[in-house]
């Protein structure tokens, strides 16, 4: 057993020695808004908009396929580029705070509407 | 309650666990979860750090900043774990007095290399070291996302269910009710050699197949030197997804193996839709036990989802070893609860009441099990 042990974390150094950084293999698919490079950078981007919605990766993404596009793909798709315009022409003074999917929806699937 | 025999629920065991429920849930295969295409083992990236840190627990995390630790060391290497404590209160038979044992049910860890998209290597230790270990090879780079796996492996056949005494897989191994069998013959001893491949031909259909050195008649770990290509195992699989409104989910599976003179059939799948979801399997082993018997599993669960992290459970399950004969059959009724209360941890709590049919015995009476589970 002490064998087996030392012999993954052996592998691990090695893991470590020879692949220390990224490799462009690893890239997301059918990315037409983001410009991110890596899984790692779409999906925490990801992560953050499930919980500005307050909703499951199911909702906008097929799962046997997270690369088809459906139709709350779509529309998530033209939101994240509306919020991008929005930044990018508005709020374009120093120190400006940015405006994320929270800012409509606080938590929900829908943005709550206050008279 | 009669005086029940002396049954050991569950054996320090080691084999591939997977949940068939979430992939049904989640109207996807087990291998949205699972590193393995065929499911089970090592969590993959989305069944990690999406999936068990998000989308399960009762407790998520607030933070994107201060997530746990993923088991990646790095971009090409993950570890991972399971370790699975259990224990349970049964009356033993001889002396009417309750039985109270708990020990290691599965103590694995996980390696799985990715030097590139296409090229993968896994491989599971049983630190138990009383069970086989896993090893495989995954060649990914064919068309209709077609991957070929060799090594030593579970193959694939119906719902390859995270419990291991279910009857459809390896059943009671132990037998002690008075029946030949009590389950089919997916033990968690058996890990053979195989060479495996599937692919996705349609949007939502998967197709597998393989060839492995015999399990069922041999039961042991050899290489097959003296096989002939008759004596192999034969696996194909057929599995079909398809999502209805947004809500539902349905799977429907048919599996088909053959070993020398045993063919073996299995129908299974499932049906979500919202907090509610049915997990069935319905298989038959023509010529094992004898070469004149037929034997029948039935698996039937149904789960619902209280709140995120807590399922309730029921299941029921039938087995006969020989459908000709009326020589005694057995099915068992589950309840039980599972609690996820944060991100890699899990609490079963279960009663099961077995009752047996045609058999010149007592039904024992109902069993109380506890299992905690923790994995990374």
């Amino acid at each position: 057993m002490k064998k087996r042990l030392l012999f993954i974390a052996l592998g691990i150094l090695i893991a470590n020695v020879v692949f220390p950084q990224g490799n462009d293999s690893h890239k997301p698919k059918n990315l037409q808004v983001l410009k991110f490079d890596s899984i790692p950078e779409t999906k925490k981007f990801m992560k953050q908009i499930s919980k500005d919605l307050g909703v499951k990766c199911k909702f906008c993404h097929n799962l046997d396929d997270f690369s088809l596009d459906t139709d709350h793909k779509k529309i998530g798709r033209h939101m994240i580029n509306m919020t991008m315009k929005i930044n990018d022409e508005y709020f374009t003074w120093e120190k400006a705070r940015n405006v994320t999917c929270w800012t409509c929806h606080q938590g929900q699937k829908e943005p709550p509407e206050k008279k | 309650m009669n005086k029940t025999l002396f049954i050991p629920l569950i054996f320090i065991i080691n084999i591939a666990f997977t949940i068939p429920r979430y992939a049904v849930e989640n109207g996807a295969s087990c291998n949205l979860c699972h590193v393995n295409p065929t499911g089970g083992g090592l969590r993959n990236d989305y069944g990690n750090t999406l999936f068990a840190l998000d989308e399960l627990p009762m407790r998520t995390s607030e933070s994107l900043e201060k997530e746990p630790w993923d088991g990646f060391v790095n971009e090409y290497f993950q570890m991972g774990g399971d370790l699975r404590v259990q224990s349970y209160v049964t009356e033993n038979i001889d002396d009417g007095e309750y039985r109270f044992p708990i020990f290691p049910m599965q103590a694995d860890i996980y390696g799985y290399f990715t030097p590139s998209d296409n090229l993968s290597l896994f491989t599971r230790i049983n630190l138990s070291g009383t069970m086989p270990n896993e090893f495989w090879l995954l060649i990914a780079d064919f068309p209709a996302d077609g991957w070929l796996k060799v090594g030593r492996s579970v193959p694939d056949f119906g719902l390859k269910l995270d419990d291991h005494t279910a009857y459809i897989r390896g059943g009671s191994i132990r037998a002690t009710h008075g029946l030949v069998k009590e389950g089919l013959f997916f033990t968690p001893d058996k890990m053979p050699s195989l060479l495996e491949f599937g692919f996705k031909p349609a949007n939502g259909l998967r197709l597998t197949a393989g060839v492995s050195n015999r399990f069922i008649s041999s039961g042991d770990q050899s290489y097959g030197f003296n096989d002939q290509l008759t004596d192999k195992t034969f696996t194909a699989k057929a599995s079909y997804i398809k999502s209805y409104f947004e809500i539902v989910h349905t799977n429907l599976m048919i599996s088909y193996l053959t070993e020398s003179v045993v063919d073996a059939y299995a129908l299974s799948g499932g049906l979500s839709a919202g907090p509610l979801s049915w997990t069935f399997e319905l298989s038959q082993a023509d010529n094992w036990i004898t070469e004149t018997e037929s034997s029948l599993a039935l698996y039937h669960e149904l789960a619902y989802t209280l709140k995120q992290g807590i399922d309730l459970i029921g299941k029921y399950e039938f087995f006969d070893p020989d459908q000709d004969i009326s020589n005694g059959s057995v099915q068992r009724f589950t309840a039980g609860i599972e609690i996820f209360p944060r991100y890699g941890l899990q609490y079963i709590i279960q009663t099961r009441l077995i009752q047996l049919e045609n058999l010149n015995a007592d039904d024992p009476s109902a069993e109380f099990l506890f299992q905690l589970h923790y994995w990374f």
